[in-house]
């Protein structure tokens, strides 16, 4: 049964490897993440306060002495960007006892700063300035010792002293103070690593296997969006890794904003995308271009500072973009796509994150919701594109198979017992009448069944040989039916393929059904080689035609004939023929167009 | 269960050829004229379906000649429109493999194509009642009402009986319907369980608890549900062998 399998053919069926192994991948990463999530924690303590901010430069705010009740605080904290300058955060810290030595750590805040503590300067980071020029910018990970002799019982002050001319963020941010001892700190480090390599590696599997899905798995462009859907996650991650391994300037915060901002929208934009396709949804450019300006306004607004992050209209534009994904996937429901169900679910996991950013939670604070959501819905849909490539390999080996027996079909229709029975019987009727045509038949059989046999097994047929054998049928059926038929090839065209018997069974099917017993009927068939395509077509008279069809017909049963038709075109152009059939000006006309290959 | 008493014994008989190939229905037409002679009064020939329906809705026929496989079309649509009438049917097909359906529907013969010129004369034979039909099959009657034909198992039938041109059918559950086919024709077709126990009866042997004889060379048989049926003296003998033999 194998042997008639093309090459090309069974190159695809190496995809259930493939898919299994991106799917068991998947599972095995998904297991890992969760283990390491289950004995990770939040990575190091952070210094909430809520600490006092004031816009402005004093020599006085140093002091623990000072009064800094009329300051407003900052919770979290998320320190506001704007007025640009000299700018001051201090918190009253209390230690039950003598706490010895420990690391004070600070990360994003921008652009340069000092650490005092009880009035002392502790360390600069950068050079705080009252300028552009005069400010030098510090990194973006500030950490030193704090001698066990100021961490001693009671009430201390910890005071910020920061400029930010090289401020790149878009918005307010959050940044991260920490004090702990050493062993705590090295621990909470050597678990955020872990997260951080684990989420990379997921992403990056991912990433990577939707392109070689895309590109070994019959270019589906719903394989490219969702290594899309995943890229602006991995970049994230993979920028983090290279934040820690190398010492990068404090200004890079304001990139990070950049990343989380096109982490969302860029997100939801392919996942949007991704739906677009995957359901093969209608009037799709308008569906892109939708998203393509929500996008945009959502870019150009939040870059110009005309909404800022966690604005009510931050949040419109979020569920503007979320409602339309949920739209698209509400259509998937309804047109009953595969797996839209599932999609459903997961997104609504992960839409879940939303109304917890909105209660006022930070982006890193609900990280762990955050990441198994997205992970979660990842893996679904990860799940839900192999299993629609599963489906696309069932149905293109049920194609195969379906070929293989109309193949055995035709050709036991053609050399079957009940039409050798009926040929011989028409045969030793000639022969008791007319020896001459008798010898003629018996010519016209064995031409047809020599040539049936030669081309029955091929893919691809010359027109001219397919022709060949329809005169030798038309000749045969001409004796048994006791009429004359004819068939006009006009312009003449022999070279294009095709598969084999198509047009013999189209004429098979024309003297059934539109001619009667010694009605003489005539065939015209045509090939026009156009721009990026082929069209042929075949026509017939006949006294049996249904004058009330159409062109196209539609309500026609369709009996083996055309299955096999339509089996052999799909399995030698597979998605680029077209066949319509009706009545043309008193004739039934069978038209099938092939498209050229990249057109 | 052969009677000789038959009514294709006339000389004007009528034979219709359903058959899509001319040169085919040519050979049948011969053999027939050949075999039938002088018995014959119309022979005609139809290549279609829908001519076949359009003649049998105007003419009398005694036999018909039916090709199966008619332009692709489904034999067996055309098949049970012939068995509902008051003639023969005989197939002449190549679709050898749907003989034993074909005698289900009480066609009289099935001869095979390429013909068999002696083959065809034994269905002839057959006809006239000259020849014994062996295991006859028939296992559905079709049942014309409205216009439509209703097929009806032979295992549900109790007895039959003539009423005039027609039979009436009347069914285990007391329930009847009539039919176009005459006692002589089922009596050939029928399987050998049914039993012509006088010239308007043909009862199911099956549904028989006994028979008396009433007195004066009157005889009837009682059936299971209590019916009771006349019984030709003619046939008490063969019945009391019928019925001894199982």
């Amino acid at each position: 049964m194998w042997l008639y399998l093309k090459p090309t053919l069974r190159v695809k069926n190496r995809e259930p490897v493939k898919a299994a192994a991106a799917y068991f991948s998947m599972i095995l990463l998904l297991i890992g993440f969760t283990a390491a999530k289950a004995h990770g924690g939040t990575q190091f303590e952070r210094i909430l306060g809520p600490w006092k901010f004031y816009p402005a430069d004093h020599p006085d705010f140093k002091d623990p002495g000072y009064d800094d009740s009329k300051w407003s605080e900052v919770p979290d904290p998320r320190i506001p960007r704007n007025p640009i300058g000299v700018k001051w955060l201090r918190l009253s810290i209390p230690f039950q006892s003598d706490t010895g030595p420990l690391i004070f750590s600070l990360v994003d805040l921008q652009s340069a700063y000092e650490v005092w503590w009880d009035g002392h300067l502790l360390a600069r980071n950068g050079k705080v300035g009252v300028d552009r020029v005069s400010e030098v910018p510090g990194t973006i990970h500030f950490s030193f010792l704090v001698d066990g002799s100021y961490t001693t019982k009671g009430m201390h002050l910890l005071g910020i002293r920061y400029s930010n001319f090289h401020d790149f963020s878009i918005d307010d941010y959050s940044i991260y103070p920490s004090l702990a001892d050493q062993l705590s700190l090295g621990d909470g480090l050597h678990r955020f690593f872990i997260r951080l390599i684990l989420n990379f590696g997921i992403c990056l599997s991912a990433f990577l296997i939707g392109i070689a899905l895309f590109t070994g798995g019959g270019m589906f462009k719903s394989y490219i969006y969702f290594s899309l859907i995943v890229l602006p996650s991995w970049l994230v991650f993979g920028f983090f890794g290279l934040m820690y391994a190398i010492n990068l300037p404090s200004w890079f915060a304001g990139v990070k904003q950049l990343l989380y901002f096109f982490i969302y929208n860029g997100t939801y934009f392919f996942i949007g995308m991704f739906f677009i396709i995957y359901f093969r949804v209608p009037r799709r450019y308008f569906y892109f271009s939708l998203m393509i300006l929500l996008l945009l306004t959502n870019i150009v607004t939040r870059w110009n500072g005309i909404i800022s992050l966690y604005s009510w209209q931050y949040y419109v534009i979020q569920i503007m973009i979320h409602l339309l994904n949920l739209g698209l996937l509400v259509y998937g429901i309804f047109r009953k796509r595969p797996g839209s169900w599932i999609f459903l679910t997961a997104y609504l996991v992960f839409f879940l994150t939303l109304p917890l950013e909105i209660s006022g939670l930070t982006f890193m604070k609900h990280v762990l919701i955050y990441d198994i959501a997205f992970f979660l819905f990842i893996f679904i849909l990860f799940f839900t594109v192999t299993a629609q490539l599963r489906i696309q390999i069932r149905k293109q080996h049920n194609l195969e198979v379906r070929t293989m027996r109309l193949e055995s079909e035709i050709l036991k229709k053609a050399i079957q017992p009940h039409f050798l029975m009926n040929t011989l019987a028409s045969l030793q009727s000639w022969s008791r009448r007319d020896p001459e045509k008798t010898a003629l038949m018996i010519q016209a059989i064995a031409g047809e069944y020599r040539m049936i046999n030669e081309i029955v097994s091929e893919t691809l047929i010359p027109i001219g040989e397919e022709l060949k054998l329809c005169r030798h049928h038309l000749e045969l059926m001409g004796y048994r039916r006791d009429a004359k038929y004819e068939l006009i090839c006009d312009p003449p065209c022999d070279t294009e393929m095709i598969p084999p018997l198509i047009f013999h069974t189209l004429i098979e099917n024309g003297l059934t059904h539109a001619m009667v017993p010694k009605e003489n009927g005539t065939f015209w068939f045509s090939c026009f080689r156009e721009p990026g395509k082929t069209r042929c077509s075949l026509k017939n008279n006949g006294s049996l035609l249904d004058t009330n069809l159409t062109y196209p017909a539609h309500a026609i049963k369709e009996g083996t004939g055309f299955k096999y038709i339509k089996a052999r075109l799909e399995e030698a152009f597979p998605g680029r023929w077209n066949l319509h059939y009706g009545l043309k000006e008193g004739k039934w006309e069978v038209e099938i167009m092939i498209q050229k290959k990249g057109t | 269960m052969g009677s000789g008493d038959h009514d294709t014994k006339k000389r004007d008989m009528k034979i219709l050829i359903v058959e899509d190939e001319p040169p085919i229905a040519v050979d049948i037409e011969e053999y027939a004229i050949g075999f039938f002679g002088d018995n014959l009064e119309k022979i005609t020939s139809v290549y279609t379906f829908e001519e076949a329906g359009s003649f049998l809705a105007r003419d009398c026929i005694d036999l018909c000649l039916l090709d199966l496989n008619l332009s692709g079309k489904n034999g067996f649509d055309i098949l049970k429109e012939c068995v509902s009438h008051d003639f023969h049917t005989v197939v002449v097909s190549a679709y050898t493999e749907r003989a034993i359906e074909a005698f289900k529907y009480g066609i009289l013969d099935f001869v095979p194509k390429p013909i068999d010129e002696k083959r065809l004369e034994l269905a002839f034979e057959r006809f006239l009642g000259r020849l014994k039909i062996e295991g006859k099959g028939t296992a559905y009657l079709v049942v014309r009402k409205k216009n439509e034909n209703f097929l009806l198992s032979v295992d549900q039938v109790c007895y039959f009986k003539a009423d005039g041109y027609l039979v009436e059918i009347h069914r285990i559950d007391g329930s009847s319907d009539l039919i176009e086919k005459s006692l002589n024709k089922l009596e050939q077709i029928l399987p050998e369980h049914f039993f012509r126990v006088h010239r308007s009866y043909i009862v199911d042997t099956g549904f028989i608890t006994s028979y008396r004889h009433k007195g004066g060379g009157i005889y009837e048989i009682k059936l299971k549900n209590g019916t009771l049926i006349p019984l030709s003296n003619t046939k008490v003998k063969i019945l009391r062998q019928f019925i001894s033999e199982g």
